[in-house]
């Protein structure tokens, strides 16, 4: 069975640049060459999951407070899409409010990791998203599985 | 109808009283409806006088009214009766407001009544109403504030990590050295954000009161402590009614702030409790260098250290956090000012089921 780890892309929803580099340093850093896609924020996500721009399989990095349409509001959309509602999304925020976690894990996300608890470059964060889809079978790509 | 209390000097007098004033019989009938309560109904004395004392009340007060009274006659239990309470009137026009009611029993001729003191608390109620809105702004503000704040620092923070990665060797000794102050400022604002987002939302995550054993939580908070080894503490064997996650968080910061301020790397920590009138007097001793009489407000204050903060690393808001708490639930909490062999912080507690047992 292959697991065509390498093909999944990480689309990265984030407004800050230097989050967003750190996750391209951490990346590099731990030689994970996966495709990497960005939106800045909810609104621009959603316009890049409707135009079917992202390559599947895919995992979402996903912020909280971003303009436009937050995290929240941009789970919500997808979950009540039926396209889009078996997307795997991990949250990436520096809230750590427990509010903010509920909300988050009842959208169905399949992690929630804060920035402050993470190593500066997030490679906690992305050695466990690289492990995540070493091992773990994918919405989509389960025919090239078989 | 039969009159119970015609007499005009009484009446004269009852007219004059600033809070309205109305007398029912046993089945609730009202016998005596004075100026103040003609005022705060809308409805004249002859309106209702002979009539249900219920009809002055919405649903579902009226049903519960009638309840109450019957429930007294076979009973003798007091809802109300000496007691006194908050209930909603209903006005003629059929509007309802806030209203404080007391009601006390009287017997005339073997007949038995009961006298309604009322007094309209709708501003009261309002101010209430705006002071809490006014506190949620705030605590709002608080904690956006420093989640909005939080982002760009931890920002800056990557990015000089990623200077000194990056370009260590062609980087002079001094910046390198100022790197490091950047550094420290940085985690040094993002402590006090954390401490300001604790403070702003700390009354979301006290508890009610339960039987807590303090000797336990105050060696346990005090393993919580950096550098705590050589830290020697004494409490009472005593098991007391509080709210732990409160006496959680005073602990810690009053135990934090004797490790962290002591002017020696060991000393002794004292913690005493007994029951008082309405709750506890709690109190936290040290043998550290004391805090001056004129600091005694000051150090209860958001964001006051009385040091440089590059010299003993702190928020300013631990004391601040123990106030807030304190004040929760009614408190009072004070620098011992005739302690001068350390500091001695004072506090009373209140709680209404204050045990009290040792072992």
């Amino acid at each position: 069975m292959t697991t065509h780890a390498n093909q999944v892309t990480l689309f990265v929803v984030e407004d800050d640049d230097v989050d967003y580099i750190a996750i391209q340093r951490s990346l590099q850093h731990l030689k994970i060459a996966n495709p990497l896609v960005r939106a800045t924020d909810g609104q621009e996500a959603l316009e890049m999951l409707q135009s079917k721009s992202i390559q599947h399989p895919f995992i979402m990095l996903l912020d909280l407070q971003m303009p436009r349409m937050t995290g929240l509001e941009l789970l919500s959309t997808i979950r009540n899409n039926s396209d889009f509602k078996d997307t795997i999304v991990f949250i990436l925020t520096t809230s750590d409010d427990e509010s903010d976690i509920v909300a988050s894990y009842q959208h169905n996300v399949a992690g929630y990791f804060v920035k402050d608890e993470v190593d500066k470059e997030f490679f906690d964060v992305i050695s466990l998203l690289d492990g995540y889809w070493q091992i773990v079978h994918l919405p989509g790509n389960s025919e090239s599985n078989q | 109808m039969k009159k119970a209390f015609d007499i005009p000097e009484l009446e004269i007098i009852m007219d004059t009283v600033l809070d309205g004033f109305i007398i029912i019989d046993d089945m609730g009938v009202i016998q005596s409806f004075n100026q103040s309560a003609v005022k705060a109904f809308g409805y004249q004395a002859e309106e209702v006088i002979g009539k249900n004392v219920s009809m002055l009340m919405p649903e579902p007060y009226r049903v519960e009214h009638d309840q109450y009274l019957a429930n007294y006659k076979d009973t003798g239990l007091k809802k109300i009766i000496g007691i006194g309470r908050e209930i909603i009137a209903q006005r003629k026009d059929g509007s309802c407001y806030p209203m404080e009611l007391a009601v006390n029993e009287m017997q005339l001729d073997g007949q038995r009544y009961f006298v309604g003191t009322i007094r309209d608390i709708s501003e009261r109620e309002n101010l209430i109403k705006e002071l809490k809105r006014s506190n949620e702004d705030l605590e709002q503000f608080a904690y956006v504030a420093s989640h909005d704040l939080k982002s760009p620092l931890n920002g800056i923070k990557k990015l000089v990590s990623w200077i000194e990665k990056d370009h260590a060797e062609n980087l002079p000794q001094e910046a390198i050295e100022h790197f490091g102050m950047i550094k420290n400022r940085a985690d040094r604002m993002t402590k006090l954000l954390n401490d300001l987002l604790e403070y702003a939302r700390v009354n979301t995550k006290l508890s009610d009161s339960e039987t807590v054993d303090l000797h336990k939580l105050c060696h346990h908070t005090l393993s919580l402590v950096k550098n705590n080894d050589a830290f020697e503490l004494s409490v009472p064997q005593a098991h007391i009614n509080l709210s732990r996650t409160g006496l959680q968080i005073v602990m810690l910061n009053l135990i934090s702030n004797v490790i962290k301020h002591h002017h020696q790397s060991h000393g002794i920590i004292e913690v005493d409790i007994s029951p008082c009138t309405g709750g506890y007097n709690l109190s936290v001793t040290d043998d550290g260098p004391g805090i001056p009489e004129q600091y005694k407000d000051r150090i209860f204050e958001m964001f006051q250290t009385l040091k440089s903060r590059d010299q003993v690393e702190g928020s300013g808001m631990g004391l601040a956090m123990v106030k807030k708490v304190i004040a929760f639930y009614g408190g009072k909490v004070s620098l011992d000012i005739t302690y001068t062999s350390g500091c001695r912080v004072q506090i009373f507690w209140p709680s209404k089921n204050n045990t009290f047992s040792m072992g």
